[in-house]
Order: C-alpha cells, then structure tokens, then sequence
C-alpha cells in the first residue's frame, strides 16, 4: 500500500507535467490547424538557457524567468517567421515546417553545446516526504504539482474570462466570423504560439532535471509522451490534456513500479492504440468537431 | 428601368455603393452594382441563385476586393478589412449561421461586443430582448436552429450597429419566428440602423423592406418600392422566365 501512495503520488507529478506540454500541443492545435513537432525541440532551446543563466547566476529562480522568457520570444519568432509561411491548402506543410525546424534547432544545440548531457539541478529537495512511515512526494514533486495547477488555472481563467481569451477561442472555431467581429486572427494566432512556447518550456523545465540531464534531443521522450497525452485526451481539448496527462502519468508510474520501467513504452503505446480504437478523436473530443 | 421610381429620400445615406464590380477570374459576379441604405431604412436585396447578393455582402464587409467602385458608410469609404468594420458600426448575419459551436450562448452574443466596456451588462441586456436569458449558458449548438438563428441576430445586435447586413435571415424559419423576425427588423430600423437584407422568402421581403432591389446575373434589374419591383416584368422574367415583350 506504501507503494502504491508513492508511485500514485510520483505518477500525479509526472502527469501535470505530461499534462503541461500535451497542453502546449492543444494550443496551437486549437489556434492554428498545426501539430508543432518542433514543440519539444523548442522547449529544449529555452531549457539551455535556463541552463547558461542558471550557471551564470547561480539562481535557479533567475533561469526560470530568463527560460520562460526565451520560450516566449522563440514562439513568436516560429510563428511570425516560420508557420505563418505554412500553406493553409495543405495540413503537412505546417507538419513538414515543424520538423524542419526541429532538425535546425538540434543541429545548432549540437554544435554550439555538443551531445553531452548536462545534469539540471532542482530548487527543492527531491527525495520523499515521509509521513506517518508512508513515503509521499517529494518537495520537488509538490513544486511540480503546483506549478502545473497554478499554470492551468492561470490558463482557464484567461480563455473563460477574458476577452483576449474568447477571441481566441472564437478564432479557433471560426477565423473568418471572428474576423467580421473585429478579431485580429493573426495577431491571436500568435498569441497563441507564445503561449504555447512558454507553457511547453515550462514543462521541460519542470521535467528535464529529473531525467539523464539537459542535451539537444532531451525533451524527445517528453515530446512523444505529450503528443500521446495530447491524442488520448482528445488535440481539441484542454481537459483532455489534463486528464490525459494524469492518466499517462499515473499510468507510467504504476508500471514502473510493479513491472518495470522497460514496459513503460508498451504501456503507454497499449493505452494510445485502446484509446484510438474507442474514441478514435480522443476521450474529450467535442461531440462535433471543428471545421479544420 | 424601375430604379427611376424608387422614393427620393433626403439626405446622405447611410451605406452608398456606387459603380460595384466583382470579377473572379474571367467571371463577372457584381457588375457596375449601385445601391444606398439610409438611416431608419429597410432595404432588400433579392435575386436568383447566383445573381451576386451574397458576393455583394462580401465586399462591402472586405472579404472579396471589387475590381470597381466604390462602398461608403457615413460618407468615408470603408477600409476593405474585416476587422476594421464593427469599429464602423457594420454587423453582419451570415447565411449558415456563422456560430462559435463550441462556444455557449452567452460567449457568441459577448464576440458580438469585443472591446466594449462592460461587454457582460450588454450581452445580457441583448439576450434578455431576445427572450435568450434561459439558455445563455447553455453550448449554442444545443439549441433548436430558430434560437440558434436568434443568436446570430443577438451577437448582430449586440454592438447596436448602425448598419445591419442580414443574409437570408428568415432561412428555415417557420411563419411564427418568420413574423416575429420581421417584428424585430422593423424594431432594429426604428431605432436608426439601416439594414441591407439579402432574402429568398419574397413575401417576408415584400412586408418588411422599404426598398427592394433585384440583382440578376450581377446587374441590378429592378429597383423601388416591394409594390413596385412586384410589378416590374424584368423581375418576372429573372425569377420565372417570363419572357418580356413590352
């Protein structure tokens, strides 16, 4: 039973932040008709500049912001210099775009950094809190739990109860009726990707130090568990995201613990193709869909 | 031609369309297309299929780019971007509804009034006149297509345009809601707005609009007043294929 709370509780930790990029993937599906294959490689790039500005500083907390920051700046660059040229006749031209990109980005880590992982510390204590002899989270974890919650809180109200939010959604549903609305839909498109950028640099920020360390292709295993997330809950639906995130999460936790940590990927393929099978547009999927 | 006997009516209008043509490729959709809305007046746009009604929403809303012409609302050209035009106080209905699906009743009327001050008191106060309230929190494609049709008009409404642009609003309509829509269109005029509506139903036409003016194969062929345009053979021929011998 200790065992179970502990990987039910490591699992939920490791969920948000599943959750927090498949998140990141939901918006820009959501805004833009495009599954970002760069999102991991971008989220790498602002990791290493937590990393340099970690170093430099020698403040976690000061690596955080400058990474975020990054992230923010490197999605609006994607999108006004890059996506923005995707043809919108053909859904793989933003497909082909992305992985371009993610060949360019890793490419110019490589050169610049070289293949060496480099261990990421944390700003908390990452072994377990023991309470009444059961092993819980760790300070870590709960750091990471909170994180995540405050951030997807922070993303709900801004969709339900801002206007900068409704415009976004309104845009995503319908870009020429939002139009004659007097949204900018480019500039909410942007928007977007910003945000998308910051929330997925902040989930490999959350991640990584946890991992082998920080190298050019770190967030790969993230990027593909997201993605999983992503489909599961439904690439339309921020619930989804979440409550996919916390699926996989807890999902890879208890295989880990009880079968091993070489099932892991099977699990989590086994859980993709039963879901793809039942609800082939995800758990959360509207009941109908958008107009791509 | 009919245009010579619609009413004269004083002042600048409100919406002018002067000289409009429309090409799209080697097709002509509007050709040397005039029209004017003034304040407080109901003007209908009839015609067959294909005669250019929507394409001639389309440009004044900046969605196509006329090859000639002019629009002007309030005397200033308009901007030719969609986005400028609620700024101008231009609403427009779209023929399939236009709904955010996904978005509930309440957050369809609140992207009618984007940038208002207090955009919640006036979504409210729009829903309530629209008998909305109820479902205001409900997903919008819930509800039967006449509410649904309502919502498109709140959402319209919302901004208290001053030119309203209908695109067949009395579609899949039953003759209740149909009489209660043209209630409200006349109700909308009374207030100031000029409203340009394109419409299939020619009764609802005939009894809501001041002015009517029939577009076939993008040219105006007939203009003035629904008894008028009703009597005008070249409109007989357009929509029955009378052929016209006098």
């Amino acid at each position: 039973m200790d065992r179970l709370v502990f990987l039910l509780g490591t699992g939920l930790a490791r969920g948000a932040v599943l959750a927090l990029f498949a998140l990141a993937l939901v918006l820009i599906w959501r805004g833009a008709r495009v599954v970002n294959f760069a999102q991991g490689a971008m989220a790498v790039v602002s990791t290493y500049v937590a990393f340099e500005v970690t170093s430099l500083t020698g403040s976690y907390w000061l690596g955080l912001l400058a990474a975020l920051l990054a992230g923010g700046l490197l999605g609006f660059a994607v999108e006004r210099g890059v996506m923005r040229f995707a043809s919108p006749a053909s859904p793989l031209s933003g497909v082909i775009l992305a992985i371009g990109l993610v060949m360019v980005l890793q490419s110019a880590l490589g050169i610049v950094f070289g293949p060496d992982y480099r261990p990421m510390r944390v700003p908390f204590d990452d072994s377990a809190i023991v309470v009444g002899g059961v092993p819980l989270l760790s300070p870590y974890d709960l750091f990471v739990l909170v994180v995540a919650v405050a951030v997807m809180g922070a993303l709900a109200v801004l969709f339900r109860w801002t206007s900068l939010g409704l415009q976004m959604r309104a845009a995503a549903f319908a870009p020429e009726v939002s139009r004659l609305l007097g949204v900018r839909v480019s500039r909410t498109v942007t928007v977007g990707w910003v945000l998308s950028s910051v929330v997925g640099s902040l989930a490999a920020l959350l991640l990584v130090p946890t991992s082998l360390g920080l190298n050019p292709h770190a967030t790969d295993s993230l990027f593909v568990l997201g993605f999983t997330v992503a489909v599961v809950g439904g690439l339309d639906s921020p619930v989804g995201a979440l409550v996919g995130g916390v699926t996989v999460g807890v999902a890879m936790s208890l295989v880990t613990g009880y079968l091993g940590a070489g099932l892991v990927p099977i699990a989590v393929l086994v859980l993709l193709v039963l879901v793809l099978l039942l609800r082939p547009a995800g758990l959360f999927a509207a009941a109908e869909a958008r107009r791509a | 031609m009919s245009a010579q006997m619609t009413p004269v009516r004083t002042g600048e209008p409100h919406l002018a369309v002067q000289g409009l043509s429309v090409r799209f490729g080697g097709l002509s959709a509007l050709d040397d297309v005039s029209l004017d809305v003034h304040e407080g007046e109901v003007v209908g746009l009839i015609g067959p299929n294909g005669a250019g009604k929507t394409t001639l929403f389309n440009a004044v809303c900046g969605l196509v780019r006329p090859s000639a012409g002019t629009i002007t609302v309030e005397g200033v050209p308009l901007p030719g971007d969609p986005t400028r035009l609620s700024a101008r106080g231009v609403a427009r209905t779209l023929q399939g509804l236009g709904l955010f699906r996904g978005l509930t009743v309440r957050e369809n009327v609140l992207a009618g009034r984007l940038g208002a001050t207090d955009p919640g008191t006036d979504a409210q106060r729009q829903l309530d006149a629209l008998d909305l309230a109820a479902h205001a929190d409900r997903p919008v494609g819930d509800l039967p297509y006449p509410e649904q049709k309502k919502v498109a008009l709140a959402r319209a409404l919302v901004a208290r345009p001053r030119l309203l642009l209908l695109d067949e609003p009395a579609g899949g309509l039953g003759s209740d809601d149909i009489a209660a829509l043209g209630d409200l269109v006349r109700h909308t005029a009374a207030t100031g707005c000029a409203v340009l509506l394109v419409e299939h139903h020619v009764d609802f036409v005939m009894s809501v609009c001041d002015r009517v003016v029939v577009l076939d194969f993008g040219r105006v062929i007939a203009s003035g007043t629904p008894d008028e345009v009703a009597g005008d053979p070249a409109v007989d021929e357009a929509y029955l294929g009378i052929e016209v011998t006098a």
